[in-house]
């Protein structure tokens, strides 16, 4: 039954929202409605859950003395603390604040700033002309890269036209609308076996019948 | 020739951070060409009616507000030029409405606009596609609150936007970086409703978002930063994304002067 159980669940639920999105009676009776305070209401316990279930994995490894196990102190009070504050003082209060102005927000940039320095050394260790395909991908890479920035410009005036333009709004979109209409036939098809039952990746284990 | 190909990456990384600082000391002030795209996108915020109603949704955490705070500040500043009432609210990305608040309170300032009147930060709001068709049949019940934790029904602005329908709403700009984002708000809110949707992206997901700008579903989108550049002059309010464009033009002279260079090491080693 533990395979069963959420089998049926996903079953039913589909067909609830088939019935309600491509019938008249369906969306009449409002039964998507109904769904979505339901989703709203497990997304929250989904979340709590979430919160339990790092205590308890951190709490072993303090209890444990596994290795780097002051990484997982140092997020369990910082877990709790900015609960415990958020619950006191709610978002808006000036301390939550301005630790999330202050720490949150400037390492979230930060850590994604150094993407600009990875990508620069990845790029220059990536892009060899080793095959005639590779080399039609270091030209149009280099052709977008200069595109984006003036200095494409400062360099052929018509620079940024062909690669902002025409690279971008035929080459590319020709392209991505092939790969788009691809993966949502694709997803169709998973989303079509889930509900038939063949596929059972999503209730754990390996997967497909 | 060998050494070509094996620069130390310290070295990329060393030279990237002395140009970025450079850069930012003695700009270069390379002109920056506007496109068309930045001009229909400027000109479809500009055409909206004189008492329009627009839904601003920065759709970001800190990771992007890099290139879209700068596209935040240029939609809520043109709004405001124009006199439109502005309504921040986001869905999932929890950082997003309190990265932008302080930005909007300034602008606001400067317009002489009203909270609760003219502009509103509703806040982020959890559920995503579910938060979007809730906000089309009851705005109020999908929103309850603002930032502040006051009822929204009890600001006049929100008087105005019982739902999300075109009749209430003229335009979505929607700053996107990632799921959801405007992909949701185009299925569940903009092309059912008939409301105008205007997009600020990310450079990375710009060649996702073509297509839809090519088939009119997104009626205009500010292209990443150099995108926000060219819309930044369009209102005449130069600010982050066009002092950005010189350090833009510096690294990308870099990355391909070392691709350059790789590859004559590549070319001269395997003729060996």
């Amino acid at each position: 039954m533990r395979k069963e159980g959420p089998m049926i669940v996903t079953v039913l639920s589909s067909l609830v929202v088939l019935f309600s999105n491509y019938f008249f009676l369906g969306q009449q009776w409002g039964l998507t409605d109904r769904l979505d305070y339901w989703f709203n209401i497990s997304y929250g316990i989904a979340l709590a859950l979430g919160f339990v279930n790092l205590t308890i994995i951190h709490w072993k490894y303090v209890q444990r003395r596994r290795e780097g196990w002051v990484y997982s102190v140092i997020l369990l009070l910082v877990m709790y603390g900015y609960l415990i504050l958020g619950i006191v003082q709610k978002h808006t209060g000036p301390t939550f604040s301005w630790i999330y102005d202050n720490m949150m927000t400037v390492l979230g940039a930060a850590v994604f700033s150094l993407l600009a320095f990875l990508i620069s050394s990845a790029a220059y260790r990536a892009f060899r002309i080793r095959t005639k395909e590779a080399t039609i991908l270091l030209v149009c890479a280099i052709f977008i890269l200069l595109a984006r920035a003036p200095i494409g410009d400062a360099i052929w005036s018509r620079w940024s036209y062909w690669g902002n333009e025409w690279f971008m709004g035929v080459l590319n979109t020709a392209g991505y609308r092939g790969i788009l209409l691809g993966a949502y036939v694709g997803a169709f098809a998973v989303a079509l076996r889930i509900l038939l039952g063949l596929e059972r990746a999503h209730l754990g284990g390996t997967g497909t019948q | 020739m060998e050494r070509l190909m094996k620069i130390d990456r310290r070295i990329i990384y060393l030279l990237g951070a002395a140009i970025v600082f450079l850069t930012m000391l003695y700009p270069l002030g390379l002109p920056v060409a506007i496109s068309d795209l930045a001009r229909q996108t400027y000109n479809e915020v500009e055409n909206l009616p004189d008492d329009a109603v627009v839904i601003l949704s920065p759709m970001y955490d800190s990771g992007a507000m890099g290139e879209l705070n700068p596209m935040f500040v240029a939609f809520f500043r043109h709004c405001a030029e124009r006199g439109y009432k502005i309504i921040i609210v986001n869905t999932q990305w929890v950082q997003g409405p309190q990265i932008v608040h302080k930005f909007a309170t300034e602008i606001a300032e400067e317009y002489g606009y009203v909270y609760g009147e003219d502009w509103i930060n509703l806040g982020s709001k959890p559920g995503a596609a579910i938060f979007l068709q809730t906000a089309v049949k009851d705005f109020w019940e999908a929103c309850i609150e603002d930032f502040n934790g006051q009822p929204v029904e009890s600001y006049p602005i929100m008087q105005l936007v019982p739902k999300v329908t075109a009749e209430y709403v003229d335009a979505c700009l929607v700053l996107n970086c990632g799921t959801p984002g405007a992909p949701e708000w185009l299925a569940y809110v903009c092309q059912p409703e008939g409301i105008k949707l205007i997009i600020g992206e990310i450079q990375m997901s710009v060649p996702e978002s073509m297509p839809y700008v090519n088939s009119g579903q997104y009626a205009g989108m500010i292209a990443g930063s150099r995108g926000c550049a060219e819309y930044e002059q369009l209102i005449g309010h130069p600010g982050q994304a066009l002092k950005a464009q010189d350090t833009m033009s510096a690294i990308a002279l870099m990355v391909t002067l070392f691709i350059i260079l790789g590859n004559i090491g590549y070319l001269a080693t395997r003729k060996k």
